[in-house]
């Protein structure tokens, strides 16, 4: 389980952010451009210093602002897809993959399963996007992380491409047993991927909490 | 008449003072790239120094510190047996303090060229700093790294005022081709100091070519 209750000031954005999510749960976070989502998901990877809060995993504190607690990105074996740029274009795809999965056959799993096989020994950049955010995906979940932090990971694709590679990310929800943060602007995505949901606005959570599904699928009904 | 000893003399010294230069400047240019700490500014402007004096202010100072009363040169030489100055190890050392900043700017426009999301995905995938270092910064710098190699090297086959300062003209030791030359003009061999020059031009053109022509396309 991660928690989370950040406080950071950006600009003229003031993030406020107090959440929750479950192992084998994923949350989707939805809101407009600027409204701090991609900056929560720094804030919990570690690649930004909150102003305070704390964020907690299985009851471990990777930050703490009162006990000055700060545990560096590295060490927080938290998996981050990024929007794109998550692989590095000197490996090949399998190098990408294999070289940071805590289990191997996992990971041959994956390529296998996010139909990338093909692609093996091909560098990133020889794939096309959709084959390389798959890629992404794998090697994030091959990492077995304690946390799975997806930040908006399929925006530079086409709606076709979207839709497949938000269909391969379902089809491996029961291997991902950690909880899943999902960042996008696409509510037919989060809908799709999420257990819970929550939009940001101004650096804070709309409504003040997490709606469930049915609730959001009504919202953006 | 070609001096062919102090040619591969040259060569030799070049062949040596490049490597261990490059390598030695990849942590450096690292911290400086991607950390911030107290002086960064006058570390860098320090490392850039011997573009801003001239090369017979850097060989003297070189010569002062390097000399037998001076704590480095004492210590070699309670080591080794033999004198640091006059000698062709001398003359690597103050080699590689004279060529820091082309060995230094190369890497440094490299690695602040390198997309900061690589080194962040690389966090994000477990690499400390030192993994991130050789596993995804050295791999993706790799044509900044060679131009930074072939500029050094270039540099070490032409250097003539630090070169007489620290290593005189000893021959076979400290006497490289560019001292070759001025020793030949000054005897009024022109013809020797045409054929050493022309081969140093050659040289040079070569290296030059490989910087702007290939390196810079990679």
């Amino acid at each position: 389980m991660i928690e989370f209750n950040l406080q950071k000031k950006i600009g003229t954005i003031n993030i406020d952010v107090k959440l929750a999510c479950k192992k084998r749960e994923a949350l989707s976070i939805t809101g407009e451009s600027g409204a701090g989502k991609t900056t929560l998901l720094r804030l919990a990877a570690g690649l930004e210093k909150p102003d305070s809060g704390f964020i907690r995993i299985n009851g471990q504190t990777l930050f703490c602002s009162r006990e000055k607690i700060n545990t560096p990105p590295h060490k927080r074996k938290i998996s981050y897809v990024f929007q794109d740029y998550t692989l590095f274009p000197h490996w090949s795809i399998e190098k990408n993959i294999l070289y940071t999965a805590l289990d191997k056959d996992l990971g041959n799993y994956l390529i296998d399963h996010f139909n990338i096989s093909h692609l093996r020994k091909r560098k990133p950049l020889k794939a096309s996007g959709g084959e390389r955010q798959r890629a992404a995906l794998a090697q994030a979940v091959a990492r077995k992380p304690d946390l799975l932090l997806l930040d908006e990971p399929f925006s530079s694709l086409d709606s076709k491409n979207r839709k497949i590679a938000s269909e391969y990310l379902y089809s491996v929800r029961d291997i991902i047993s950690c909880p899943v943060v999902l960042v996008t602007h696409d509510h037919e995505e989060a809908l799709y991927i999420g257990d819970s949901f929550c939009e940001i606005e101004k650096g804070g959570i709309k409504g003040g909490s997490v709606i469930s599904k049915r609730s959001f699928s009504y919202a953006f009904s | 008449m070609l001096d062919l000893k102090s040619l591969i003399l040259t060569v030799k010294l070049a062949g040596i003072v490049t490597p261990f230069l490059v390598i030695a400047v990849l942590p450096a240019a690292y911290l400086i790239s991607f950390t911030r700490f107290k002086g960064q500014k006058i570390v860098e402007a320090a490392l850039n120094l011997p573009l801003f004096i001239p090369p017979t202010v850097l060989g003297f100072f070189l010569l002062i510190m390097m000399g037998p009363d001076s704590f480095p040169g004492s210590v070699y030489e309670k080591i080794t047996g033999s004198r640091l100055i006059f000698s062709f190890e001398g003359l690597v050392l103050a080699l590689m303090i004279s060529n820091i900043p082309f060995a230094v700017q190369p890497v440094l426009t490299a690695f602040r060229k390198l997309d900061k999301r690589l080194i962040e995905a690389s966090q994000m995938l477990g690499f400390n700093r030192f993994k991130t270092f050789i596993l995804v910064v050295v791999p993706n710098s790799v044509s900044g790294i060679a131009s930074s190699a072939a500029l050094v090297f270039s540099h070490c086959l032409g250097e003539f005022g630090v070169v007489l300062m620290v290593g005189g003209s000893v021959p076979g030791e400290t006497k490289t081709a560019s001292v070759s030359i001025f020793e030949s003009v000054e005897m009024l061999d022109y013809s020797g100091a045409f054929k050493m020059s022309f081969i140093l031009l050659a040289a040079g053109f070569f290296f030059s070519f490989l910087i702007t022509g290939v390196l810079k396309n990679d």
